[in-house]
C-alpha cells in the first residue's frame, strides 16, 4: 500500500519535474514590456529614411556646439567682444576673454565633446543608409537614401571643421567603434582632416538637392555644402576653389541680400533669401516644455533688463575697439543692427533700459520682446544660429580674386563688384581695385558677434599682431588645448603646443 | 492520504511547571514533543501544559538554559528544573531555506532581536545596523523616509543595486522600508558565500534575512511600545555673514578690470540661509501586539504608527501605518500550515532637498520676503536678480516654498507554507507561496508662481505617477536530517520559481488650478497640452538549490551549498554557485581540555561563489535615442528622428563575487567573554557599472564587465557580560572592521576616470588603488608673495600670491595633468562601534558610539564658483582663507578660490570623511505587576545627540555610485531625536 503511494508520488514529482524543464526555456525567453516585436528601424519603410538624418541634425542644438561656449571660443576670444555680464560673472568665460585659459577649462571640453556628438550623430545617419538602399525597390526612395546621406556628411563636415579650427589635431572618426577602439585612437594631422572635410563635401554637393519645400526651410541644400567647401579652400588658401565654388553659388541665383541689413537678422529673416545654413532653434510657438531651441541669443540679451522676456545673460558685448572701428569707417547702419545700447528704445519698441548692467550688448541677436513668449526667459529662443550667408559668399569672392584666384568665373562679378554689394547695402561708398585688408575689414564689419572674427584673425596670421594686446600668445593661442579630460579618457592624445 | 502515515496514540495532556536554579519560575521556555512540530512554551509563573503519548520525550530549551530530555512515560505533571547554560551556542539562528544551531555554523551569521532593533529610534530598521554588526556600513540620509544605503563587506557592484539582498519570511524585496522595527521578530545577516550563496545570483552583496513576529504559546500577552520625540537639526555649517560676504567678494576682484567695491550698506539685510530652511521638528511611533497560541496553533497581530516630521522649515514628513498578522497551526502531526500578512501604507511629502545647495550659495545679504518685489506673486519672495546677481541664483525658501511632492503607496507582503512531516523528525517537505504586492502614487504639483529671473512658472504643472509591483516566489523544499553514531547530517532540496512585474502610468497636465488638493488633477488643466506615458518590466526566473551540512561528534562541521540560477534578464541563461563551510570545535579536543578559562573556540573557513543579476535587463541592446533631443526642427515645427550611439554596446556577462573567509569564535572565563573574528577577502570579478568612455561614440557612459575589485579586510567582535550581583549587571560590546578595498584588473583600459566636475575628472578607478580614488593635485604651499610666484621656475596656469603651488610631481617644472595623483578614497578602511549596557535593580542604561574613519569626501559644493563667483563663502573658508595678514597654506586667497585652475579636484577639496558619533543614550526604569500591567518600562533616549567631525558640511555620510561616491554637493541635513518613550505588557 505505502510502496503504491510512494510510486504514484514518485511518478508526479517526475511528471512536475519534467513539465517544468520543456516550459522552462520559454519562461526565461521573455521579451521587455513596451518595445514593438522586432528591435531596431523598419529599413522597409521610406519614411523612415529621415529619422536618424534628422537626430542628427537636433544634435547640432547643443549647448556646447552652438551656445555659450560657442560664443566664448569663436567671438569672445577676438577684439570684437568682450566677455560681459558682471565682472566676476563666469571665470572660464573671462579666461577665454584673456587667454589665461589651460586644458582643464570647461567650456573647451564642451566644445570637444559636442562637436564630437555630431560626427557621432552623422555616422550613425551615414551608416543607416545604405540599409534603407539596399531594402527599398523604387529608384526614387534610393535617391533619397543618397541626398539624406549627403545631408549626413555636410554636417559631419561641419562638425570636424569647427574641430579642426579649434583644435588642430583630433582623431578622425567614420564609423562605428568598440570603447577600445575609441580609447586608443590617435589625432590625425590638420591636413588629413581637411582632406576628409573636403571629401565629405564633395560627395555631398552633386546628390544634394538646391531647395526644398518651405515646410523643410532649414535643410541643408547643395549650396550649404559648396559654401562650406568654399570656407574649407578659404581656410586652405586655395583660392581658385573658393572663387570657383562662390562663383556657382552666385550664377545660382537663389540668393540675395536683403536690402535693409537689419532684416537678415529680424525673426522673419530666419532661412531668408541671405541664408545657406542656419542651426534652427524655435519654441515651436509653444511657452513651456522640452528644449527645442537654443540658448544662444538668450545668453548675449540684455542683463537686468526688464520685462524678464527682454532679457539675458549678458555675454559677449561689443568691445570698444568694435565701436571705434565702426566709427573710423563712418559706418552708420550696421552699427545701429550691431551695437544694441542700454537706455534706448528699438525701432521695434522695445526699451533696453539704463539699468541695464553693461553699456552695449549683442544687437544682431536682438529679439522683440512679441517674439519671446517662453516663461520669463525666452529671449530669442526662435532666433537661429546663422552659420553662413549669402554677403560671405561674396566676400570670400571677393577676397579670392583679390588675392589673385585666377580660375575663370562664369557669374561675370568681379572682386570690386562683389564687395560693393555688401557695402551698398551698408550705405559705404564703392570701391575700386579692392585690396586683401580691405576684404578683410570689410568682413570684419559685416560678421562682427557672428563667431566669424577669431578664426578670420588666425586664418591671416594677424592674430598675434591684433589680440597681442588682448593677452594671445604666439604658437600657443592659435589652437585651443586638448581638454584634460580628454587626455583622460584617451591616453593616445597629445597635448597641443604651449599648453 | 497523508491520514494513512498517522499512527493514533493515546494523547494525554501533561502540565508541569519550569524553574530555574534558584527555584524561581521561568517563563518563556520552549516544551515541545521531540520530533514532531508541537509545543508550547511557559507562562509567566513557568507553568505549561501539553497533549503528549507516554511514547513521546518532551524536549525542554530555552536561550542560555541547558535543554533537558524529558521521557513521557506515565507521568501526567512534569516539573523541571534547568540550569543556566553559559553559552548561546544552542541558540538557533535562521539561515536561508532553513535555520541552524548556532554552534553548527561554519559561516560568520549576524542575528539581531527585536530588542536591539527597537532601541534605537530610527524609522527604518535597517538604520538600526549601523554601527552594530561589523561588516557592514549603513549611509544614512536626514530627509524622512529615504531608503537607507546598505554596503555589506565594501564596495564591489554598480551604484543603484549594491544593496543587498532582503529577504522577508521567504519574499525578495530591494529594502524593508516598510518594515517597523516593532514588525521583526529577529533580523539575520549573512555576510560570508558559505551562509549567502544559497541564494545565489542575488547574494553579491550579502543577504539580510527578516522574520516578522510569531507568536508562541501560552495566554496572550499584549505589547505596547511608543515614544513621543523632539527632532533638532544638528552640524550645521555656519555660513558667512553679510559683512563678510561683501569683503570677500570686494578682495576676490581686486584685481578684476572695471570692478567697483561695494560697501556692505548697499544690501538691505543679512540672511542665513540655511538658518532659513532648517526647524526643530517632532516624531513619534506606537506599537501594538497581541500573541499567544496553544500547542497545536500560534498567532501574532499587531499595528504600528509612525511619523517623522521633516527638519526642513517647509512641508515635509513621513508617515507610516502597518498592520501584521501572523497564524501557524498544526494541523496533525503530519501537517502543519502557516499564513503571514504584513500590510504597509505609507505617506511621504518630499522635500526640495536640492535647496541646499542654492543655500549655500546665495548671497546672504538680501531678505527672505521683499514687498517691494512687484513681480514677485502669490507671495512676495524676494529676487536675489533685484541685488544684481544672476539667473543662476534663486531664493532658497521660495524654492522649498513652492515645492509640492507628494508620493502615497502600500506594500502588502503575504508568506503561507504548508509542511509534511514525510518522516517524522527527519524528512519535511515544505511548500511555500510568497508575494510582495506594492502600489504607489505619487504627484508633483508647481504653481503659477514668479520670483525673478528665471525663477517662477507661467502655467502651473501637474505630474502624477501610478505605479505597482508584484513579486511571487514558489519555494519547494525538501528537507532531511538524520545521524547515525558521532555523525549527522541535513540535506536540503529546494526549488524556486520567481515571477516579477512592475508598470507604472504616469500623466500630466499644464494650467491645473491647483488650489487645494481636490484641485490638483490633470482633468483640470489645459487640454491642449496633456501627455501620458506608460511602461514595465518582468523578469522570470528559475533556480534548483541544495545544501548539505555534516557534524562529526560535535567537533566537526561541514556545509555545502550549491545554486543554480537562470534569469531571463541575461542571454547567457545559467549561473552555478557552490560553496563549501568547514567548522572545527576545537574546545572538544583532548588536547584543549582543562586549558584555563578556555570555554569555547570554534574554527571557520568558507569559499564560495556568488553572483549578482540585478542589473538593467537587455543592457546589451543598443536603445533607438527617441524623443525632442533627437527630432530637428524645421519650419517651427518637429520632424521626428531616431538617433543612436556609434560605440559597440558592451554583452553583459554575469558578475561574480568569489569569496573566502576564515573565522574563529571564542568563549573565555565562564563565557563572561565572548568574540568573533574573521578575516575575509571577496573578489568581484566583471564588475558590472557604467564607466565613461572616450568621446565620440555619442555616449558619455556605457554600462560594462569593467575588472575585478577585491575588497579583504578583519571584522571583530567582542563582548564582556558580567553580572557583578543579583541586582547589578553590565555589558560592553565592541566591534571593529577594516576594509581594503582594490582595483585588481580592468578590462582593456589602464584607468577609469569619472566624476566630470567643471571639465575635469575629480576621480580615478585603477589597478591597485580603491575603487573611484579621488584624483588631482597636491597642493604644495601657496605663494605667499607676487614675487616668490614670479621666480618660481615651476610653470602652471596662474601663479600670484595667495595661489596654490601644485606639487610639480614628475619634475618637469610643468603644473600639468601628469602631476595628479591620488588624494584619498571615499572608502572607509575602518568602521567600529562601542555598546555598553548596565542594569541596577529596576534602572537599566545603554550607550552606543559608532564612527568610522579613513574615508575621503570631495567638498563639491565649494567647486562651483565658475557659475556661482559672487556666491556666498561658509565661515570656515572665511577664516582661515589666504590674505596678506593671513598668510595660510592651505587655504587660497579669495580672488584665488575663483579661478578654474584652483577650483579642481586638489587635496584643499578633498577633505577627511571621519566621524565619531554618539548614537543613542537611554536611561529606563521598569516596574513590574502594576495592577493589570505585568511590565512597565519608561525611559527617556537621545538618538545621535552629537556627532563629532571636522568636515566642512552637514555629514559625512555621503553615497553615490562606486566610481564616483562620496561627492558632497549639498545633501539634507540629519537630527538628532530626544525622546520619552514606555514600553508595556499586560
Amino acid at each position: 500500500m505505502i510502496s503504491e503511494m510512494k510510486r504514484t508520488k514518485l511518478l508526479i514529482y517526475t511528471a512536475a519535474v519534467i513539465s517544468m524543464l520543456t516550459g522552462c526555456q520559454k519562461f526565461l525567453d521573455i521579451r521587455p514590456e513596451a518595445t514593438v516585436p522586432s528591435a531596431g528601424v523598419d529599413y522597409s519603410k521610406p519614411e523612415n529614411i529621415f529619422l536618424s538624418v534628422s537626430a542628427s541634425y537636433a544634435k547640432m542644438r547643443d549647448f556646447g556646439a552652438h551656445a555659450f561656449p560657442y560664443i566664448g571660443a569663436f567671438e569672445i576670444t577676438s577684439d570684437n567682444a568682450d566677455k560681459g555680464s558682471t565682472p566676476e560673472d563666469n571665470p572660464p568665460m573671462a579666461e577665454l576673454d584673456h587667454f589665461t585659459y589651460g586644458a582643464s577649462n570647461d567650456l573647451i571640453n564642451n566644445l570637444w565633446t559636442a562637436y564630437f556628438d555630431i560626427v557621432s550623430g552623422a555616422n550613425y545617419a551615414i551608416g543607416q543608409m545604405p540599409l534603407f538602399e539596399a531594402a527599398l525597390p523604387a529608384a526614387s526612395d534610393k535617391l533619397t537614401t543618397r541626398q539624406c546621406q549627403a545631408e549626413a556628411k555636410t554636417i559631419r563636415a561641419y562638425a570636424y571643421f569647427n574641430l579642426t579650427r579649434l583644435f588642430g589635431r583630433v582623431p578622425l572618426i567614420d564609423t562605428l567603434l568598440t570603447a577600445e577602439q575609441l580609447a586608443s585612437l590617435h589625432q590625425a594631422t590638420t591636413d588629413d582632416l581637411y582632406k576628409f572635410i573636403e571629401q565629405d563635401l564633395l560627395e555631398a554637393i552633386p546628390l544634394l538637392p538646391a531647395s526644398y519645400s518651405p515646410d523643410f526651410a532649414g535643410r541643408i541644400t547643395r549650396y550649404t555644402a559648396m559654401g562650406l567647401k568654399a570656407k574649407v579652400h578659404l581656410y586652405r588658401q586655395e583660392y581658385d576653389s573658393v572663387a570657383s565654388l562662390c562663383d556657382r553659388i552666385i550664377l545660382s541665383g537663389q540668393f540675395s541680400l536683403y536690402p535693409k541689413f537689419r532684416d537678415f537678422f529680424s525673426i522673419n529673416g530666419k532661412n531668408g533669401m541671405e541664408s545657406l545654413f542656419e542651426i534652427q532653434s524655435s519654441t515651436l510657438g509653444r511657452t513651456s516644455g522640452d528644449q527645442t531651441y537654443i540658448e544662444y541669443a538668450y545668453e548675449q540679451g540684455p542683463r537686468g533688463n526688464s520685462p524678464a522676456g527682454l532679457q539675458g545673460w549678458g555675454f559677449c558685448t561689443p568691445s570698444q575697439n568694435l565701436i571705434d572701428f565702426f566709427n573710423s569707417r563712418g559706418e552708420v547702419i550696421r552699427p545701429l543692427t550691431t551695437l544694441l545700447y542700454r537706455g534706448t528704445v528699438t525701432p521695434e519698441g522695445d526699451s533696453i533700459k539704463k539699468s541695464c548692467t553693461n553699456p552695449v550688448y549683442n544687437g544682431k541677436v536682438y529679439t522683440p520682446l512679441i517674439y519671446n513668449k517662453w516663461y520669463f526667459n525666452g529671449y530669442g529662443f526662435d532666433q537661429n544660429v546663422r552659420i553662413l550667408r549669402y554677403a560671405d559668399i561674396l566676400l570670400m569672392y571677393a577676397e579670392a580674386k583679390a588675392r589673385g584666384a585666377a580660375f575663370p568665373t562664369k557669374s561675370g562679378l568681379t572682386g570690386d563688384n562683389a564687395v560693393n554689394l555688401v557695402r551698398a547695402r551698408a550705405g559705404l561708398p564703392d570701391l575700386t581695385n579692392t585690396t586683401v585688408d580691405q576684404v578683410l575689414d570689410e568682413r570684419r564689419a559685416e560678421f562682427a558677434l557672428e563667431e566669424d572674427r577669431f578664426f578670420d584673425l588666425i586664418r591671416t596670421g594677424s592674430a598675434v599682431t591684433v589680440l597681442g594686446p588682448l593677452g594671445f600668445t604666439a604658437n600657443k593661442n592659435e589652437l585651443f588645448p586638448v581638454p584634460s579630460a580628454q587626455l583622460q579618457l584617451n591616453l593616445n592624445l597629445t597635448q597641443n603646443p604651449g599648453y | 492520504m497523508f491520514l494513512l502515515f498517522i499512527q493514533m496514540q493515546a494523547q494525554q495532556n501533561i502540565t508541569g511547571k519550569v524553574l530555574d536554579e534558584k527555584n524561581a519560575p521561568l517563563p518563556g521556555v520552549y516544551v515541545t514533543v521531540k520530533g514532531t512540530l508541537r509545543g508550547t512554551i511557559t507562562g509567566m509563573e513557568g507553568e505549561y501544559s501539553i497533549s503528549a503519548s507516554p511514547a513521546d520525550t518532551l524536549v525542554f530549551s530555552m536561550v542560555s538554559m541547558k535543554t533537558q530530555d524529558i521521557p513521557v512515560g506515565s507521568k501526567t505533571v512534569i516539573d523541571v528544573k534547568l540550569e543556566v547554560e553559559a553559552s548561546v551556542l544552542n541558540e538557533v539562528v535562521v539561515v536561508g531555506y532553513g535555520s541552524q544551531r548556532v554552534k553548527d555554523l561554519t559561516a560568520p551569521v549576524v542575528s539581531i532581536k527585536s530588542e536591539d532593533l527597537t532601541k534605537q529610534l530610527t524609522a527604518n530598521p535597517v538604520q538600526a545596523l549601523q554601527g552594530k554588526v561589523s561588516g557592514i556600513q549603513v549611509i544614512n540620509s536626514g530627509i524622512p523616509g529615504s531608503t537607507s544605503l546598505v554596503k555589506i563587506r565594501g564596495v564591489g557592484s554598480i551604484g543603484d543595486y549594491a544593496n543587498p539582498l532582503y529577504v522577508v519570511d521567504g519574499v525578495f524585496v530591494d529594502n524593508i522600508d516598510f518594515l517597523s522595527a516593532d514588525d521583526i521578530q529577529d533580523l539575520t545577516v549573512l555576510k560570508d558565500a558559505s551562509a549567502a550563496a544559497i541564494y545565489g545570483v542575488r547574494a553579491a552583496n550579502g543577504v539580510i534575512l527578516i522574520t516578522t513576529r510569531r507568536g508562541a504559546a501560552g495566554k496572550a500577552v499584549i505589547t505596547y511600545d511608543g515614544y513621543f520625540g523632539y527632532q533638532l537639526p544638528v552640524n550645521i555649517l555656519p555660513l558667512a555673514t553679510k559683512d563678510q560676504y561683501v569683503q570677500l567678494v570686494n578682495e576676490a576682484n581686486v584685481n578684476t578690470p572695471g570692478y567697483i567695491p561695494v560697501p556692505p550698506s548697499r544690501y538691505p539685510s543679512s540672511t542665513d540661509w540655511y538658518k532659513e530652511l532648517v526647524r526643530p521638528a517632532s516624531t513619534t511611533s506606537h506599537g501594538l501586539d497581541m500573541s499567544g497560541g496553544s500547542d497545536k496553533s500560534s498567532y501574532s497581530v499587531g499595528g504600528s504608527y509612525f511619523l517623522q516630521e521633516g527638519i526642513m522649515n517647509i512641508r515635509n514628513s513621513y508617515q507610516r501605518f502597518n498592520l501584521r498578522g501572523r497564524f501557524d497551526q498544526t494541523v496533525n502531526k503530519v501537517l502543519k500550515v502557516g499564513l503571514n500578512l504584513v500590510f504597509s501604507q505609507y505617506s511621504k511629502i518630499i522635500p526640495n532637498d536640492g535647496d541646499f545647495f542654492q543655500a549655500f550659495v546665495n548671497p546672504p545679504v538680501y531678505p527672505v520676503y521683499d514687498n517691494s518685489n512687484a513681480d514677485a506673486y502669490p507671495v512676495k519672495f524676494a529676487a536675489p536678480q533685484k541685488y544684481g546677481f544672476g539667473n543662476s541664483y534663486g531664493n532658497p525658501v521660495a524654492g522649498a516654498y513652492y515645492w509640492d511632492d507628494l508620493e502615497k503607496g502600500f506594500e502588502l507582503v503575504l508568506s503561507s507554507y504548508a509542511e509534511l512531516s514525510l518522516v517524522p523528525s527527519k524528512l519535511v517537505y515544505k511548500l511555500s507561496y510568497n508575494a510582495d504586492l506594492a502600489y504607489y502614487n505619487s504627484r508633483n504639483y508647481t504653481p503659477q508662481y514668479y520670483v525673478g529671473g528665471s525663477q517662477g512658472v507661467t502655467e502651473s504643472q501637474l505630474s502624477k505617477t501610478s505605479g505597482n509591483s508584484s513579486k511571487k516566489i514558489i519555494d519547494n523544499l525538501l528537507t532531511y536530517n538524520d545521524k547515525s553514531g558521532k555523525s549527522s547530517w541535513t540535506v536540503l532540496l529546494g526549488q524556486e520559481t520567481r515571477i516579477e512585474k512592475s508598470a507604472f502610468l504616469t500623466g500630466s497636465a499644464i494650467e491645473v488650478p491647483g488650489i487645494d488638493e481636490q484641485s490638483k488633477y490633470i482633468s483640470l488643466g489645459s487640454s491642449a497640452e496633456r501627455n501620458a506615458n506608460d511602461g514595465a518590466s518582468t523578469f522570470n526566473g528559475l533556480s534548483f538549490f541544495t545544501r548539505g551540512t555534516y557534524n562529526y561528534a560535535d567537533k566537526y562541521l561541514l556545509t555545502l551549498t550549491f545554486r543554480a540560477d537562470a534569469s531571463s534578464k541575461y542571454q547567457q541563461k545559467w549561473g552555478y554557485f557552490p560553496s563549501v563551510g568547514l567548522g572545527w570545535i576545537m574546545t572538544d579536543e583532548p588536547f584543549l581540555k582543562g586549558v584555563n578559562n578556555l570555554d569555547y573556540l570554534k574554527l571557520r573557513a568558507s569559499w564560495g561563489l556568488l553572483g549578482n543579476d540585478n542589473v538593467p535587463a537587455n543592457s546589451a541592446v543598443v536603445l533607438g535615442q527617441t524623443g525632442t533631443a533627437s527630432s530637428a526642427v524645421f519650419d517651427s515645427r518637429l520632424v521626428t528622428g531616431v538617433g543612436a550611439q556609434t560605440v559597440v554596446q558592451n554583452y553583459l556577462k554575469w558578475e561574480v563575487v568569489n569569496e573566502f573567509d576564515v573565522g574563529v569564535d571564542f568563549g573565555f572565563f565562564k563565557s563572561q567573554l565572548t568574540g568573533t573574528l574573521d578575516l575575509y577577502r571577496r573578489l568581484t570579478s566583471r564588475v558590472v557599472f557604467f564607466a565613461p568612455i572616450a568621446t565620440g561614440g555619442g555616449v558619455a557612459q556605457l554600462l560594462g564587465n569593467n575588472g575585478n575589485v577585491v575588497n579583504q579586510g578583519v571584522e571583530l567582535k567582542l563582548t564582556w557580560d558580567k553580572k557583578i550581583s543579583e541586582h547589578l549587571s553590565y555589558n560592553i560590546g565592541a566591534n571593529i572592521t577594516t576594509s581594503m578595498n582594490r582595483v585588481t584588473k580592468l578590462q582593456g583600459r589602464d584607468y577609469i576616470p569619472d566624476a566630470l566636475i567643471r571639465g575635469n575628472y575629480a576621480t580615478r578607478t585603477q589597478v591597485g588603488h580603491p575603487i573611484g580614488s579621488f584624483y588631482g593635485y597636491k597642493i604644495d604651499h601657496v605663494y605667499q608673495s607676487d614675487s616668490e610666484a614670479f621666480l618660481d621656475p615651476v610653470v602652471q596656469d596662474i601663479k600670484a600670491a595667495g595661489y596654490f603651488r601644485y606639487k610639480d610631481q614628475n619634475g618637469d617644472k610643468v603644473i600639468n595633468d601628469k602631476d595628479k595623483v591620488f588624494l584619498g578614497s571615499p572608502i572607509p578602511w575602518l568602521i567600529g562601534g562601542l555598546d555598553f549596557t548596565l542594569a541596577y535593580k529596576k534602572f537599566d542604561f545603554s550607550l552606543s558610539l559608532q564612527g568610522q574613519y579613513g574615508n575621503k569626501i570631495l567638498n563639491a559644493k565649494r567647486m562651483n564658483r565658475d557659475i556661482f563667483a559672487d556666491g556666498n563663502y561658509d565661515k570656515d573658508f572665511y577664516t582661515h582663507r589666504w590674505t596678506t595678514t593671513n598668510k595660510s597654506n592651505k587655504y587660497p586667497s579669495a580672488e584665488a578660490y575663483n579661478f578654474g585652475f584652483i577650483q579642481q579636484a586638489n587635496d584643499f577639496f578633498v577633505e577627511s570623511g571621519a566621524f565619531i558619533r554618539l548614537q543613542n543614550v537611554q536611561v529606563g526604569y521598569t516596574l513590574s505587576k502594576l495592577s493589570f500591567v505585568s511590565k512597565l518600562r519608561i525611559y527617556v533616549a537621545a538618538q545621535r545627540p552629537y556627532t563629532f567631525f571636522n568636515y566642512q558640511g552637514f555629514t559625512t555620510e555621503i553615497g553615490g555610485t562606486p566610481t564616483a561616491s562620496g561627492i558632497d554637493n549639498s545633501v539634507y541635513p540629519l537630527q538628532s531625536i530626544y525622546t520619552l518613550g514606555v514600553k508595556m505588557s499586560f
